[in-house]
């Protein structure tokens, strides 16, 4: 069976008037069916940035996706499919999530206004119909008393109901593959831990594949069967979850996981920090984004050439002239 | 680690009225800080832990007088500010400082780093000719790893990790013994967090500070703290040593909160129980009845729902408001 | 989705890093990226705008158009009573590069001297307004509460009074003033600026970087001085760019219905009121003094828009 999305060398740059920022500099990976992939970065890593290119949701300009292809169900490549394309597949195939519910949803309308939108911009439903969808969907979400719920405003919704009502909004066409862009970070851990269990739910139950962005390592780690770590704009490890986490392979990853101060660790002493600051994405180093910050590094990680991909099974690879990490 | 408390609060109360209609009638309260009292060690960390609406940043401010508090009184190294105001309040305030949580809207965009760092010694006549205050500020600089040849620059011109780092110098400019600490990693990357964190653990070595450490990420807290106090809805709920607190949580909202933090390990993700807790957090305006915290509890029952449980002792120096703490030291089971 | 808004926050977060000073680790070994002396926001602005054509055309037209006003005196050709009856209305010619009106006198210097009228009238006016309005505005903001709620319903109680009527009224009853055209004007537009700044000075209350000077304890009147106004300039000055045409305009129809500025002092309003009725015999008694009230006008609406845009705080690297 092949990839339901598999993405090849995408390549994203903004022409601003400070200099061409490469947010996207050759990423390529694949998902899978029911497969649940994190992609896991910092500010400016390029994580936000790759998924909306895939979508066409980049401004242009100054954006511009000037490389690569993603395939989907082996059969259109989204990046060069034409908008009317697009907007066919966008929330009946391929959903998206956001990070801040208050601004993706439309403070004007009624969530069961927004909610029947979906369906009827895709299907062709009575709007009874759709009512009836847009309440079941609401229930499946967990937001009691969905009837009555369908008439109020998404300011009458607490954070985390609104990020239920996101998700209901993003799964009311059965969609393939759900996309969620940092959909916790901006909630209590009390309630993230609620929206995780969620989405890891109806991902079984909806048969979907599910690719999370996110800053956070735990997220990741409960969450997610595979994992792809970015860096200026570039993936540098890819594995699945215990791979990236317990055979750490690639220096950033290491020292990621390490400057995290984690409930599992010890307290005392020092955390570990990475030297240096964030990348700047509009003036890379030759050779690999992360040398100027690396603790093993060498001469030829600065040359200008292909940092090796090195293979460690058939699912873990990391881009690094590193055999393993000390 | 001397015991001389540099900062102690008695029952602070912050009630915001809320007021509605043409003549601004006062149709409800919101209780954002309901009697907490704390202390604060010389060369301590507290932190100070909660989920949004817990009051916590409110309480911070209150304590260092930049909200009035509503009721309550504050100490801070052993001088009552509580009524303080005017040229009295003002010359106190080199004992107590604040770091805020968003190194972009913490500084003023129109003055340069130098302007910003010598704005509180010339306030406090800490120094005295043009001379010294280069001097100082250039220090203030060197102790919070920033290069002092970047004086004259503006502080858009630098990244968030180091912003903050210039909000660290100017809380440190009047020497201060306390800094109460918003939220100050939150805004940042993961890999920056780490070297301020570090930077704050070294200047309050170095310096002898004793920080008031607000967050919401209890991991960070619990890196940095001494002792640790959980707030929930205006109220402290539970108050610890840190490891004590990690060890055996004893208010149910401690454990559910310390079950729902993710941690990297996708082994120890996959098997830990989750406390899910149910229901939403109830209205500041609107708290329940007894315990604030019974409408969500798996463990409520009669009393909790009439009587608010006070902070009780169940272990030295481990406090908890909760009936059911209570209810098992009375009977003596586990404690 | 609003474009500039999602670039910004695409890459606000990659370009946060561009030209500041690198530092690696904390230890203070610091190797310089850009030079040492800072940029300040209002440096950042003044670049922006000048890459703004229409805003940087608008500017210097301007100018010239000042620097020819100011200098009127000298560089007229006639004086702008000069009347030669004999001569009577004629069209532009060599002489008389804008002609002449009925009365014999060079249009082209009575546009010169209007010119100052005019320019002095819009830039005095709205001095005054700026003056009132950011000290009231200021002062209600900062207040806040009870004071502030009274002092915005006062304004918004004067917004409700027929201004013009006022000031024609008084314009009767005083005289032709020139000195009192300047206060009437300016105190119509105060109100709007009050306002604004008003408005500028509550939300920069609130922000983090007034409370970090409360906290270090900075008085409240340096808070004022130091922190807030600096931060309300760049709305007040996009107002005053807008609103130095608004009251030329006002002045210009004032002296338009016979209330402005008296013979044979001439102002463009009052140039433009002959013109009219000279409309339909001598067209450029009409034209030209139009197309100049107009150009200005304009050029001072794009340097207004330059300079938002310019001085938006969401456009600089924050």
């Amino acid at each position: 069976m092949g990839a339901l999305l598999e993405v090849k060398d995408l390549r994203t740059h903004f022409f601003t008037r400070d200099g061409v920022v490469k947010a996207v500099d050759g990423v390529s990976f694949a998902i899978e069916r029911f497969e649940t992939l994190g992609i896991v970065g910092e500010s400016g890593s390029g994580k936000s940035v790759t998924m909306q290119s895939i979508l066409g949701l980049i401004p242009t300009p100054p954006g511009k996706v000037i490389g690569g292809s993603a395939l989907w169900e082996g059969r259109l490549d989204l990046v060069a499919a034409p908008r009317r394309e697009m907007r066919r597949i966008l929330g009946s195939e391929i959903s998206m999530i956001f990070q801040d519910p208050m601004t993706s949803l439309n403070p004007f309308l009624t969530v069961g206004q927004q909610l029947t939108e979906v369906v009827t911009a895709h299907r062709k439903v009575t709007r009874a119909e759709a009512r009836d969808i847009a309440i079941e969907r609401l229930e499946e979400v967990g937001i009691p008393d969905p009837a009555q719920r369908l008439s109020q405003y998404p300011h009458q919704f607490s954070g985390g109901m609104r990020q239920r009502v996101m998700i209901a909004m993003a799964l009311m066409n059965r969609p393939k593959l759900l996309i969620a862009d940092e959909p916790t970070t901006a909630l209590d851990v009390t309630v993230q831990a609620q929206i995780l269990e969620l989405l890891k739910q109806l991902q079984k139950s909806y048969g979907m594949a599910l690719i999370l962005i996110t800053h956070d390592l735990g997220v990741v780690a409960g969450v997610t069967d595979n994992v792809m770590v970015m860096y200026a704009g570039r993936p540098v490890e890819h594995g699945t979850v215990r791979e990236v986490f317990h055979s750490t392979a690639h220096p950033y990853t290491d020292g990621l996981l390490r400057s995290a101060p984690s409930l599992a660790q010890s307290r005392s002493g020092d955390l570990f920090s990475i030297p240096g600051l964030p990348p700047d994405t509009s003036r890379l180093p030759p050779g690999c984004a992360f040398a100027p910050r690396c603790p093993h590094v060498n001469e030829q990680c600065r040359m200008n050439v292909e940092i090796p991909v090195r293979k460690f099974s058939a699912t873990h690879r990391s881009v690094c002239y590193q055999e393993h990490l000390p | 680690m001397s015991y001389e408390i540099v900062l102690s609060a008695q029952d602070i109360r912050m009630h915001f009225p809320v007021r509605k209609g043409l003549l601004q009638r006062q149709v409800g309260l919101v209780k954002a800080v309901d009697g907490v009292t704390l202390e604060l060690r010389a060369g301590e960390t507290l932190g100070l832990v909660g989920e949004s609406g817990c009051g916590k940043s409110t309480l911070g401010r209150a304590l260092i007088r930049l909200y009035e508090p509503t009721a309550g009184s504050v100490s801070i190294c052993g001088q009552d500010i509580t009524h303080l105001s005017g040229e009295a309040l003002r010359s106190q305030r080199i004992n107590f400082q604040m770091i805020f949580q968003d190194p972009y809207s913490s500084l003023n965009p129109r003055m340069t780093v130098h302007q910003i760092l010598s704005e509180p010694l010339r306030t406090h006549g800490i120094t005295h000719t043009a001379a010294e205050t280069d001097r100082e500020v250039a220090e203030l600089m060197a102790k919070v790893g920033l290069s002092p040849r970047f004086v004259r620059k503006y502080p858009h011109e630098f990244s968030g990790g180091q912003r903050q780092r210039i909000a660290i110098a100017r809380a440190l400019a009047p020497r201060p013994k306390v800094i109460i600490c918003d939220e100050p990693v939150s805004a940042l990357d993961v890999s920056i967090q780490a070297q301020i964190l570090n930077l704050m653990r070294k200047l309050q070595r170095e310096l002898k500070l004793s920080y008031l450490f607000i967050a919401h990420d209890i991991s960070v807290v619990r890196h940095i703290s001494d002792r640790i106090a959980v707030m929930y809805l205006g109220k402290i709920v539970e108050a610890a040593a840190t490891e004590e607190l990690f060890a055996s949580p004893r208010h149910p909202y401690t454990r559910a909160l310390l079950s729902a933090v993710p941690v990297a390990d996708p082994d120890l993700e996959r098997v830990r129980e989750r406390i899910i807790l149910r229901g939403d957090l109830p209205s500041p305006m609107k708290p329940p009845p007894g315990c604030a915290f019974q409408t969500r509890c798996e463990h409520a029952w009669d009393r909790c729902r009439t009587e608010a449980p006070g902070l009780v002792a169940c272990d030295k120096g481990h406090l908890s408001a909760c009936h059911l703490t209570e209810h098992q030291r009375v009977h003596q089971r586990v404690c | 989705m609003n474009s500039n808004a999602v670039t910004r926050d695409i890459v606000g977060s990659m370009l946060e890093n561009l030209d500041q000073p690198a530092s690696l680790g904390e230890g203070g070994d610091v190797v310089a990226a850009s030079g040492e002396k800072g940029r300040s926001l209002w440096q950042d602005a003044w670049s922006r705008l000048l890459k703004n054509k229409m805003a940087t055309a608008g500017m210097i037209y301007l100018i010239i158009v000042a620097v020819m006003a100011v200098l009127a005196p000298w560089i007229a050709p006639f004086s702008y009573e000069e009347t030669d009856l004999a001569l009577g209305a004629v069209p532009p010619d060599t002489l008389h590069l804008f002609g002449t009106d009925d009365l014999g006198r060079d249009l082209f210097s009575r546009i010169l001297y209007g010119g100052r009228v005019s320019l002095m009238v819009g830039i005095l006016s709205t001095f005054v307004s700026v003056t009132i309005g950011v000290v009231y505005g200021a002062i209600s903001g900062y207040a806040g509460g009870r004071v502030d709620n009274v002092m915005m319903r006062i304004v918004e109680i004067l917004y409700a009074l027929p201004f013009t009527f006022f000031v024609i009224i008084l314009m009767v009853l005083v005289g032709r003033n020139i000195y009192v055209l300047f206060l009437a004007l300016g105190a119509i537009s105060w109100l709007t600026m009050a306002r604004i700044v008003r408005g500028q000075v509550v939300s920069l209350r609130r922000s983090d970087f007034v409370e970090a000077a409360e906290a270090t304890g900075v008085t409240r009147a340096r808070i004022i001085l130091r922190h807030i106004i600096p931060n309300t300039l760049g709305p007040v000055i996009v107002f005053v760019t807008l609103t130095i045409p608004q009251v030329m305009l006002e002045e210009a129809f004032l002296s338009f219905l016979g209330l402005g500025v008296q013979e044979p002092m001439s102002s463009w309003g009052t140039l433009i009121s002959s013109g009219v009725s000279a409309m339909e015999t001598y067209p450029w008694m009409l034209v030209f003094p139009c197309l100049t009230l107009v150009s200005t006008l304009f050029a001072l609406n794009f340097l207004g828009d330059g300079l938002r845009d310019a001085l938006d705080p969401k456009a600089s690297k924050d």
